[in-house]
């Protein structure tokens, strides 16, 4: 029992990397105003993208996540070209974007490997295991033996906030997301931040795609994401767009994730589809909590025309 | 009158051009993966609309894909996305399926009306929450009623895996409606079925609704401006939750209409893609229910002729939703050039 | 020296005066021509400017006077035209281009990140909050504002500050960026007089100490009162250019508007039968507390039928409140409400309008316009469910064209068409709108919020014609919130000041005095 609950929030703490990458990627976005949704569809994309280039690479998870990056990052021109460039409504942009994404993910899959009776596999990421550390009782196992990733995920997480939240730069980009006109008339390059953040949320919305595959699977088929790029959103708005908030509510999201594959092994007196809803049903109970106390962005969402009327 | 046309041109341009873009588009997709491009285009059009047969196929997938997509549009008009239709949809099947298990020996006279009914009050039902969380606790109605779409999904595996599934089938399914709730259909080549014409009337309806009645221009205020809408008395937060459950009775009737029409059982992944192609003519043509109409057929299309292109090219059917996402960022370049956004 | 053809013809003494003592202008602009898709905001403009100096452009709501300084600061491109720095050509693509140049505005609507603390906004876009920098920086900063006579709580945040302390963060904001040339855009609207005698003579300091200041403003007192040059403009063209010394006020307002000031509005003073029930009272009302909002304090207050009430307060003192608490968009918590004979306590927004209380909001784009549907839907917004707009559940398209064409007329609204988006609409023809719209049905209550912001002269007095003749001719009771202290006086019966959600007295003709006023919009006296 005891080290199914170490497995429990070991298993936990990979699965959190899917979502934290992922808003992490919407938070750096948003604090310049850009509102991504198209996680979903983008995670498909670059979990492809990602496994085809590591399944062509001899199962080298390094090209599949540099593939999965650059995947995710490409939707992020689009996204900004068409919203901040061209002004289209950025929630709009981005559900075309999800639609294009959703599609390209499994025709290229199927164009480069076809339809095949058992799919081809990658090897999965193994366990790093930080000496010493890693053998404490319970604690070891679940902090110290994760796999690299998850280390990135965490040290990226730190990165991000300090940047954004201790830094000079930090502040000229959380004003350009709170207000844009404020932040052009002070010299800033509105439209440029705005495109280098969107490109690199999306490379790590892509990252977290690819991950998926390279941690859970090990291949990759339709159904791979599975609603967790929408999960990913509700992330997000618990964790504020603020990045060390994303971290805790990350983990609170892989929290309900797990329990709903666990639940079955321990026997729980429910039918398994019930429990696949828990992580469902827990992102409508929190975003109830989230809207109380939220304070986002103020040019969220808001695209940035210079020469609009003032009054 | 010259002046006229010609605006009436620069209107059409940027759709005229998107659809040579995407013509174009498929063209060099199809040449990349080693088919004949316009092999491709003959099998794509024949198949769809060379023949009665074909066009009956086009015309039974237009009917959820129009209906879909009037259910996200009327929601888009108070300035919510509705992308939840997909779970409005499931569960007004499962509405269907249960008013014809749970009252077997109704005459179709009733019983067809009924299980319509039971579909879109299904659908409706499935929506008022996230309709309610939005009113009360301002909850962003994207990720609530995707929530709800997962939360369907699942339920309808257990319905479909229940105590109503089919034994005979390995696969989540349930047993067959009766025949006394079967739609009938009113010309056979092209088959015309009672679906297409609930659809038109419901897309008659609806267009009355928004353009005509006092609750219809409040739902365009409030989509216009909610906070304008409520300092002159309209309860824009009232307004705005109930067009998503007006929205998810539309959907819950594609359900029903999918099931009674086509199915004639609940289905596990009878959703099929309806949700995200439902997307594309609303956010292309939110402002007018005929462009809806047109490109929804446009995409049914595609959709049929997809089908067909990967039974005999081998061709993967996401190549649909590749076609439709290009027609509507095409358009959405096109009207970022022409200056216009919304 | 490009004169306008319609302009003055004085040759003005004060620019060879000036070329004297600073010999060449630190800034030209020349010929600059601007058009906003149809609408042709600047026709060749020019203008000079000299360090140590205050040069005022005068004009009114829409002349140009703020495109052209959008122009020079970065934020706008001009279509023809050149600009010289020190006699050099110089590109000014961007605000950066403005910025390192030495050219800083201070724009009417503030610039201020409300999230962010004082101290954040003034090192915005600077680059100098550097960890090991950020105590020499504060210590900067606090110097700076020291010099200037300026005390503020650098670590505040900015949301919730009053408009004058805002004002002040904005000033200082710009003085750190080490300007040559401060542009200040209205700088002194919705100040109380004594914060506006400050403000003027803070700018005069500061050209003393050697800035090159811009003065926009459309009050020909105060650019009288504190430039030495004035630029008048009007409808994009340069109508003259004076030495502030050799003009008369009377002169100026002529060039500025094209013709005389019409008539005052003033004389049709009101006197109501004592014995008339109030059309509104309001006795110990309080508001709940929300998030950056003011609590209304135990107001109270009546209205009397074919009264005209003018509440003057500075902005974010509790009117925005005030009108949703009538209107029942703001609950009252405590106290009691009496409109038109009836409790409303209990009435939905909809069932005020439909009592016969018309509202024009202060924010015409936020709370009073749908900019994406026509002038003819947004004609009837709010009586859009009644007759003659909607019969038996239908909606009359005819009836609402027909009555949308009269208002078109009567408040000469631009375009005249009503299938028109209102979305196309200028800020005064919106507002026309809103006017139109509010005094459709022979409103009995009219709860009217700045409605004369940012409009120029001609549109400002149909406004208050149409609202005075309301009062008069028909008995409506108008509350009139407005900032503009002028205005408040000329037409008001009565006047409450409020300060802090609170109503800290009523002053009626023979008491009004804009100091006295002026005082009590501070906090600092009673009636």
């Amino acid at each position: 029992m005891t080290s199914t609950i170490a497995d429990f929030f070991a298993f936990a703490l990979g699965v959190s990397v899917i979502y934290i990458l992922a808003a992490q990627g919407m938070t750096l976005a948003g604090r310049t105003g850009v509102f991504l949704v198209y996680n979903e569809g983008v995670m498909q994309a670059s979990a492809s993208a990602g496994f085809l280039a590591a399944y062509l690479n001899n199962g080298n998870l390094l090209i599949g996540f540099a593939a999965g990056a650059i995947a995710g990052g490409l939707f992020g021109v689009l996204m900004s070209f068409l919203s901040v460039s061209l002004k289209q409504n950025q929630f709009v942009v981005g559900l075309s974007l999800l639609i294009l994404a959703e599609g390209a993910g499994n025709f290229m899959y199927k164009a480069a490997i076809g339809e095949t009776f058992s799919p081809p596999s990658v090897p999965t990421l193994h366990g790093f295991q930080i000496p010493y550390v890693s053998s404490i009782p319970y604690i070891g196992p679940i902090l110290f033996q994760q796999n690299p990733v998850f280390y990135a995920s965490i040290f990226a997480s730190i990165l991000i906030w300090y940047v954004l939240y201790r830094t000079p730069y930090g502040l000229n980009v959380r004003a350009i997301g709170e207000n844009p006109r404020v932040a052009d008339t002070q010299g800033l390059n509105v439209h440029l931040t705005r495109y280098v953040y969107t490109f690199l949320g999306s490379a790590l919305i892509g990252i977290a795609g690819a991950y998926i595959p390279f941690f859970l699977t090990g291949s990759y088929t339709e159904s791979l994401v599975s609603g967790r790029g929408w999960i990913s959103i509700a992330v997000t708005l618990l964790g504020g767009w603020k990045p060390l908030n994303v971290v805790a509510s990350g983990l609170v999201f892989a929290g309900f994730e797990v329990f709903s594959v666990y639940g079955q092994l321990l026997g729980l007196p429910v039918s398994s589809d019930f429990l696949l809803m828990v992580p469902f049903i827990a992102t409508l109970l929190i975003l109830i909590q989230v809207y109380r106390n939220a304070e986002l962005p103020q040019g969220l969402g808001r695209n940035y025309d210079r020469e609009s009327k003032i009054d | 009158m010259k002046a006229q046309q010609s605006l009436v041109i620069s209107k059409l341009l940027p759709y005229i051009l998107s659809f040579l873009g995407v013509v174009a588009s498929v063209g060099i997709l199809l040449a990349l993966i080693g088919k004949n491009p316009f092999e491709g285009y003959r099998i794509l059009l024949s198949s769809s609309l060379g023949s009665p047969g074909s066009l009956s196929l086009t015309l039974l997938d237009f009917v959820p894909l129009f209906l879909m997509a009037l259910a996200f549009v009327v929601p888009l008009r108070a300035g919510k996305y509705n992308v939840g239709n997909e779970g409005q949809f499931l569960l007004g099947a499962v509405g269907a399926v249960t008013v014809s298990f749970v009252l077997p020996n109704l005459p179709s006279v009733i019983g067809i009306p009924l299980l319509l009914v039971a579909g879109m009050a299904f659908g409706s039902l499935w929506a008022v929450v996230p309709a309610f969380l939005l009113y009360r606790f301002r909850v962003n109605e994207i990720v609530s009623t995707i929530s709800m779409n997962f939360i369907a999904y699942y339920l309808v595996l257990f319905v479909t895996t229940g105590p109503w599934h089919n034994p005979l089938v390995g696969y989540p399914q349930t047993n067959q409606i009766g025949s006394n709730y079967i739609l009938p259909s009113l010309v056979r080549t092209p088959q015309i079925g009672t679906g297409l014409i609930i659809t038109v009337l419901a897309a008659a309806i609806v267009y009355f609704y928004i353009s005509k009645t006092p609750a219809g221009f409040e739902l365009r205020a409030v989509g216009a401006n909610p906070r304008a809408s409520l300092v002159y008395g309209i309860k824009s937060n009232f307004v705005s939750a109930m067009s998503i459950v007006q929205g998810a009775a539309i959907a819950g009737l594609a359900g029903a209409i999918q099931v009674a029409g086509l199915l004639f059982s609940l289905q596990y992944g009878m959703q099929g893609n309806y949700g995200l192609l439902s997307l594309v003519p609303a956010l292309i043509s939110a402002s007018s229910l005929i462009g809806v109409g047109l490109i929804s057929f446009f995409i049914a299309v595609i959709d049929t002729g997809t089908s067909a292109l990967q039974g005999v090219l081998g061709v993967p059917y996401e190549i649909g939703l590749l076609i439709e996402s290009l027609l509507l960022l095409l358009i959405l370049l096109a009207k970022g050039y022409g200056g216009s956004n919304r | 020296m490009v004169q306008d053809a319609g302009g003055s013809v004085e040759a003005n003494e004060g620019i060879e005066e000036s070329d004297r003592t600073a010999n060449n202008p630190l800034v030209s602009m020349r010929s600059v021509v601007k058009r906003f898709g149809s609408i042709l905001a600047l026709d060749h403009v020019d203008i000079e400017i000299m360090l140590g100096e205050v040069l005022a452009l005068l004009g009114e709501n829409g002349a140009g006077k703020s495109t052209l300084m959008n122009i020079l600061s970065g934020l706008y491109r001009a279509d023809e035209g050149e600009i010289l720095f020190e006699g050099k050509p110089i590109v000014v693509r961007s605000p950066r281009d403005a910025i390192v140049r030495g050219i800083i505005m201070v724009h009417q609507h503030f610039e201020l990140i409300q999230n962010f603390t004082v101290l954040e906004n003034i090192i915005i876009g600077t680059g100098s909050n550097e960890k090991g920098k950020e105590k020499s920086v504060r210590k900067e900063v606090e110097k700076l504002a020291a010099e200037n006579n300026i005390t503020l709580d650098l670590d505040a945040r900015v949301k919730g500050l009053p408009v004058g302390v805002q004002q002040k963060v904005e000033i200082l904001k710009a003085l750190y960026r080490n300007p040559k040339i401060l542009i200040l855009d209205e700088p002194t609207s919705n100040l109380t007089p004594q914060e506006v005698d400050s403000m003027l003579s803070t700018i005069r300091k500061l050209a003393e100490k050697g800035y090159a200041v811009i003065f926009i403003t459309h009050k020909v007192r105060e650019a009288l009162a504190v430039a030495k040059r004035i630029t008048i403009l009007r409808n994009g063209h340069v109508m003259g250019k004076f030495s502030s010394s050799e003009v008369t006020a009377d002169s100026l307002v002529e060039m500025m508007m094209g013709a005389k000031p019409s008539s005052n509005l003033e004389s049709s003073s009101h006197t109501s039968p004592p014995s008339a029930e109030p059309l509104l009272t309001l006795s110990d009302v309080r508001t709940g507390s929300s998030k950056g909002r003011i609590t209304l304090k135990d107001i109270n207050l009546t209205l009397n039928p074919g009264e005209i009430l003018g509440i003057a307060g500075v902005s974010g003192n509790g009117q925005k409140e005030l009108v949703e608490a009538i209107m029942m968009l703001r609950k009252p918590t405590h106290g009691s409400v009496r409109l038109l004979g009836v409790d409303p306590m209990r009435l939905s927004t909809k069932e005020i309008i439909e009592l016969g209380v018309s509202y024009i909001p202060e924010d015409r784009l936020d709370d009073g316009i749908l900019p994406s549907m026509t002038l003819y839907e947004n004609m009837v917004l709010g009586s859009h469910d009644i007759e003659p707009f909607s019969k038996r559940w239908i909606m009359d398209r005819d009836a609402m064209i027909e009555t949308t064409r009269d208002a078109i007329e009567r408040y000469r609204i631009y375009p005249p068409q009503s299938e028109a988006r209102v979305g196309v609409l200028s800020g005064g023809n919106i507002q026309k709108l809103l006017v139109g719209r509010a005094l459709l049905s022979r409103p009995k209550v009219i709860l009217a919020h700045n409605p004369t912001r940012g409009l120029d002269t001609r549109t400002t007095d149909l406004v208050l014609r149409n609202l005075v003749a309301q009062s008069r001719e028909n008995g409506a009771g108008v509350l009139l919130l407005s900032e503009d202290l002028d205005e408040l006086i000329s037409v008001c019966d009565r006047i409450a000041v409020m300060f802090r959600g609170e109503v800290v007295g009523v002053l009626d003709r023979q008491q009004m005095d804009r100091y006295r006023i002026g005082a009590m919009m501070a906090g600092g006296a009673t009636a």
